[in-house]
């Protein structure tokens, strides 16, 4: 049976279908393909619809140039600047099924614990900033790092401190049980249990050569001023 | 009702309703005993017209050629009664079709698609006389006797307008003769079923109701009726298959 019809036979009944608006939904696009891809499917295109008009009106036989019609058409359409293409409404409009989908969607839980937790977590943000801000400045070694080995803290875990007031679990390195590695390197691990604090020798000569450029900031502000006063008067 | 394969030749003719899916040609429209699936595959497009501009409008432009090899006859015949210059009536009608395709995307099928064509071809052969500096007064009166004579009426008996050959006019009298040529040939059948469908413009449901046979024959009889005027048809058409389109 498949034999003597075969899908060119198939695709030029859906044709023809097509053509009475009788053609099945899946066959559009079928359709629409063959007389893309295949020559004889837009000859017979053409046939259909010529028969059509012969049959009910002589006076529709006398066009029959449908090809250079078409070729010329093809021509002009090519040069057509306007580019067809799915208007933005209609681009952006869900499917049915996707409208469905979205009312699908359940908003989301507001959890009874969520606000406090956010309201303590910003307080404990606050707050260490604010001690940071306290702390930093008024540290006498502020370019000093510190890091605590104590027995308080077990397994190794160091606390990186600063100015000596840095603490992590609340422990406060005890600034007479402190040792401090001097420029030469020679630590004492005296006592297991003991803080031994870590001075990088590098920050001593930064720490002087910032102190012997204080004096040098005025002229670089003035030289500043001076800048900005020029690229003023340049305008 | 016990299933049973729409195939089978020896099938129970009182089963209708598989029936109705398989065509003479022996094509399997859709053989399922689910009846959501079997409701969407048998359900028939609204209109050709609609479905084709959709596709345009989701930019598709080869089926706008299909729109125009559809409705070029009739536009130019419409353009011819205004115009009365065959060398015009293309270009006008090449106008008209390009003008409807940078509108397609406005169109929102408030009307049929012929009809909002229909007046497009009508504004562009307007401002094509008012160029060429003709009176549109005649104009509207040709207009007005196309519309009358879209039923019927041969034009090719009358005089030759501007720019009409004989041989035009003796080739449209042989492509005519031989529809009605072809048509006369045809099984009792195919005859009534393209009868029917062309010229008394029935559905196939209707078709199949006045037969008394399955909607899946209707479709198969139109095709294989179509088939066989387009084989006397195409030696006319000028060029040999495959060459042309």
């Amino acid at each position: 049976m498949s034999d003597r019809f075969s899908d060119s036979d198939a695709e030029r009944e859906a044709l023809s279908a097509l053509a009475d608006g009788e053609a099945q939904s899946q066959e559009v696009a079928r359709a629409c393909a063959a007389w893309r891809d295949q020559p004889d499917a837009r000859a017979s295109w053409h046939a259909y619809q010529l028969i059509g008009d012969v049959m009910r009106s002589d006076d529709l036989a006398q066009a029959s140039s449908g090809d250079a019609f078409l070729k010329n058409f093809r021509e002009r359409l090519a040069r057509e600047p306007v580019v067809l293409a799915p208007s933005a409404t209609q681009a952006q409009r869900p499917a049915p099924d996707q409208v469905v989908a979205l009312n699908q969607v359940k908003p989301l839980k507001r959890r009874a614990w969520a606000g406090p937790v956010a309201v303590a977590a910003g307080f404990v943000l606050v707050v260490g900033a604010m001690l940071s801000s306290q702390t930093l400045p008024s540290g006498p070694q502020g370019g000093d790092a510190v890091v605590a080995k104590s027995g308080g803290v077990r397994g190794g875990a160091l606390s990186l401190a600063s100015a000596g007031q840095w603490s992590v679990n609340g422990f406060v390195p005890d600034a007479t049980r402190t040792s401090t590695l001097s420029s030469g390197g020679d630590a004492s691990f005296e006592q297991p249990g003991e803080v031994v604090v870590i001075r990088n020798p590098q920050l001593d000569q930064a720490l002087a050569l910032q102190r012997s450029n204080q004096s040098g900031e005025a002229s670089f502000a003035g030289q500043g001023a001076l800048t900005r006063q020029v690229v003023f008067d340049g305008r | 009702m016990k299933p049973r394969d729409p195939l089978d030749p020896g099938a129970d003719e009182s089963d209708k309703l598989p029936d109705q899916l398989l065509t003479e040609s022996g094509v399997r429209l859709a053989a399922t005993t689910d009846a959501a699936e079997h409701k969407e595959l048998v359900e028939p497009i609204v209109d050709v017209d609609t479905a084709l501009v959709e596709r345009v409008q989701r930019g598709d432009q080869k089926a706008f050629e299909m729109l125009v090899v559809k409705y070029q006859r009739r536009i130019e015949r419409l353009i011819a009664r205004m115009v009365r210059d065959v060398d015009l009536v293309e270009d006008i009608a090449q106008e008209t079709f390009i003008r409807a395709y940078r509108a397609l995307p406005n169109f929102r099928g408030e009307s049929a698609f012929y009809t909002w064509l229909y007046r497009i071809a009508v504004n562009t052969a307007k401002k094509a006389m008012i160029g060429l500096k003709r009176d549109p007064v005649l104009t509207e009166s040709a207009m007005a006797s196309a519309d009358d004579d879209d039923e019927g009426g041969s034009r090719v008996e009358n005089e030759l307008s501007d720019g009409e050959t004989p041989e035009s006019v003796l080739a449209s009298r042989q492509i005519a003769e031989t529809v009605n040529a072809a048509i006369e040939s045809l099984s009792e059948d195919l005859r009534q079923a393209i009868t029917l469908r062309e010229i008394e413009g029935l559905s196939y449901e209707e078709i199949a109701e006045l037969m008394s046979c399955p909607i899946g024959t209707v479709r198969s009889r139109i095709f294989r009726a179509r088939e066989a005027i387009a084989t006397r048809l195409r030696p006319l058409l000028d060029t040999r298959q495959g060459e042309r389109w």
